[in-house]
């Protein structure tokens, strides 16, 4: 089936000259460059602009931000994949806590913690994926607070395929710009559609 | 399939563009929300491309052409490496294959229910027609398409679905099919569309998506979302099937950055989709939650036929929507006056060599004579195209060929009735002079700053039987649009 299926391609691909016979260069692609200097002001700003918040703390402080983040809030899903940002997180989360290996019960929780694979300075952008972290826990609870450390800012896009190919390993990878938004009626913007109204990015130095 | 899209044939285009140009509200919010994108989007690539903005899509265009010239390869790798990854890969060449393949799958597992995310291919297939015939329940995800569902419309733009609709009908419609109190917030609207399908998404047996992009060498897909629905509607079904035709391969994820940072601009002006989701294959031992299988439905339904023709052009289309927005003729008949899902010059392109592909010998055109005529040829839908189709030249093309065929009518009695209907407005003037500035570019008659132009082609000639027109060739449409504002013509 799939091999008659594409003899056909074959032979349609054949039926016209080839007009590109090699990829051209995309430097053109890249709008930051890697050695930029302040990629962490530069990821808070874009990140900012595309609709989250970005609040600077130092590793040290990470506990008290998040309770502070988590104070207003209840049930609470922690998807971390790093060990020690797990631990923390769970300690901050407390009572709150929820457990995370069931995807239904996402569906019932306020918050989702999450880690990231890594960040992207040009458009404010965070990369999570399935690997080590319950699927969808940044998107089915109404707020997501995402840790980040800076050291796994990427300065572009380009980056995040040239240079971390393996962030894109798991079954499931997304990259997130901004909160679930909608203007489907009358283009009027509205956040939080299906995913989440808000995303709190704690932004480790 | 919803007559809207799917009309019998031949199709006349003169009845819906003529009620469409006479429905009030249409005008505005079409006329509206598409210049207001296309402003944005001009806006957002010169602040972050400037000069490099046309650089970047001759890229974007290269690296989508070097695709398709290669696509057997492509198709190839793609299908051995999504395999390797657990994903299981059917091939459809008739929209009625592709609806079958899913069926199967949808009876072996007993499936009742579906949640689908926006997908333009499924349209085209009619999967939920398909689906609700044989008692599979499904709900479209995405707030527009939604709206548009229980109101039994169709889409009329590639990228915002129910552009043609405003806050009262939804409301209606939410108080009719949801029995949701009155209101005409949009929040509130949205709030009420948020809580139906949280429950469903729990429950649902499949999810269903398009896809964006097919990465080759990653044997995976990607899919790009502002509202999250996609992640929701495919991670909590057991089985995901995604629809996607078979352009949408490139070579992997080495060649998505030019097509990501352009798609959100050029649609949406966003740096990004909110979501840019890959899919890698199916749930694995060591992950909670996702899919445990991962069906790919790889749809020819003409597109192997546009390839092997003269316009593989055309195939490059990531459907970003800019050339709809930009385009005038869009702008006052809005989506549902091309008859199809592929509205705008896009459209009125794709959806006769779509059908000529697979019904024969020039009977797309036949289908849609008017298609080719709807366009004043001005050229903003190429300066607006990320991935620089000529869509003028095509139009050109098919109108020569249907003259060429005797399809034509005798007077182009057709072609001057549309023209005569659009001009009952402003915008004709606005068109006109473009759609001149544009031939006379083509004819390359100029003279110093100005160029005469005794023959215009097209109906413009109707023009230029009694008189010539003075062009100015130099100017680009925005100076000359400020310039026709300052001195108190039609916006
Ligand atoms: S033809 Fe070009 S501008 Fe129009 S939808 Fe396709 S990619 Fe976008």
């Amino acid at each position: 089936m799939n091999e008659a299926f594409l003899a056909r391609v074959r032979a349609a691909v054949r039926a016209q000259p080839v007009t590109v016979h090699a990829v051209p260069s995309h430097a053109v692609v890249r709008r930051v460059a890697v050695e930029a200097r302040g990629l962490a002001e530069l990821f808070a700003k874009n990140a900012t602009a595309v609709g989250m918040r970005v609040t600077r703390v130092s590793d040290a402080d990470l506990n008290a931000t998040l309770l502070r983040l988590l104070e207003p809030h209840g049930a609470t899903v922690v998807a971390v994949r790093d060990p020690d940002l797990a631990a923390r997180a769970a300690k901050s989360a407390g009572s709150r806590l929820v457990a995370n290996d069931n995807a239904d019960a996402l569906f019932d929780c306020i918050v989702g913690i999450t880690d990231v694979e890594c960040a992207i300075a040009e458009s404010g952008s965070i990369v999570v994926s399935t690997t080590g972290r319950i699927r969808n826990a940044w998107i089915t609870p109404p707020i997501h607070i995402a840790i980040v450390r800076e050291s796994q800012i990427l300065a572009d896009l380009v980056d995040l395929f040239e240079s971390r190919p393996d962030a894109l390993d798991a079954a499931s990878t997304t990259i997130i710009t901004g909160p679930s938004k909608t203007a489907d009626i009358e283009g009027v913007l509205v956040t939080g559609v299906h995913g989440p109204a808000a995303v709190e990015i704690v932004l480790l130095a | 399939m919803n007559e809207l899209i799917a009309p019998a044939l031949p199709f006349d285009m003169l009845p819906r563009a003529r009620e469409a140009v006479r429905d009030v509200k249409l005008q505005q919010f079409v006329g509206n929300a598409t210049h207001l994108k296309d402003t944005q989007r001009g806006g957002i690539f010169g602040r972050d491309f400037g000069n490099d903005y046309d650089d970047l899509r001759t890229v974007a265009r290269d690296t989508k052409q070097y695709a398709l010239d290669h696509l057997d390869e492509l198709l190839e790798r793609f299908i051995e490496r999504a395999q390797a990854s657990g994903a299981r890969v059917h091939t459809a060449t008739t929209a009625a294959d592709a609806c079958n393949i899913a069926l199967e799958i949808a009876r072996h597992h007993g499936a009742k229910s579906c949640v689908k995310s926006k997908s333009m291919v499924t349209e085209e297939i009619g999967l939920l027609p398909a689906f609700e015939a044989a008692g599979i329940a499904t709900l479209e995800t995405d707030l527009g398409e939604f709206i548009l569902q229980i109101d039994g419309d169709a889409p009329s733009h590639i990228v915002t679905p129910m552009i043609h609709k405003d806050r009262v009908a939804t409301a209606k419609s939410f108080v009719r099919e949801l029995g949701a109190r009155y209101t005409e917030d949009p929040t509130e609207l949205t709030m009420i569309a948020r809580e139906h399908m949280r429950g469903v998404y729990r429950q649902a047996d499949l999810g269903v998506s398009g896809a964006n992009f097919l990465l080759a060498d990653e044997g995976a897909a990607v899919i790009c979302t502002n509202e999250g629905n996609f992640d929701l509607s495919v991670g909590g079904p057991p089985v995901h099937l995604v629809f996607v035709g078979i352009e949408k391969l490139i070579r992997g994820a080495c060649d998505l950055a030019p097509f990501l940072k352009l798609l959100a601009r050029s649609g949406t002006a966003q740096p990004l989709t909110v979501y840019t989701s890959f899919v890698r294959g199916p749930r694995r031992s060591d992950e909670h939650g996702g899919p445990k299988e991962l069906h790919y439905i790889l749809v020819d339904a003409g597109r192997i036929g546009v390839l092997a023709g003269k316009k593989r052009d055309l195939l490059r289309c990531i459907r970003c929507g800019a050339c709809l927005n930009a385009c005038p003729v869009y702008r006052k008949v809005g989506g549902h006056s091309y008859g199809s899902m592929y509205a705008g010059p896009i459209g009125a392109v794709l959806t006769p060599e779509l059908e000529r592909a697979q019904g024969g010998h020039d009977a797309g055109l036949a289908n849609y004579k008017d298609l080719p005529r709807a366009s004043s040829l001005c050229g903003a839908c190429y300066e607006a195209c990320p991935v620089k189709i000529d869509i003028p030249k095509f139009l050109l093309h098919d109108r020569a060929r249907l003259r060429a065929r005797g399809l034509s009518p005798k007077s182009e009695g057709a072609t001057l009735a549309l023209w005569r209907m659009l001009s009952q407005r402003p915008v004709l003037f606005r068109m006109a002079l473009r759609a001149v500035r544009f031939h006379a570019r083509m004819l390359g008659k100029a003279d110093g700053e100005q160029s005469w132009l005794t023959h215009a082609p097209g109906p413009a000639g109707a023009w230029t039987k009694s008189r010539d027109l003075g062009v100015a060739t130099g100017e680009s449409f925005r100076e000359w649009f400020k310039e026709h504002k300052r001195s108190g013509g039609a916006p």
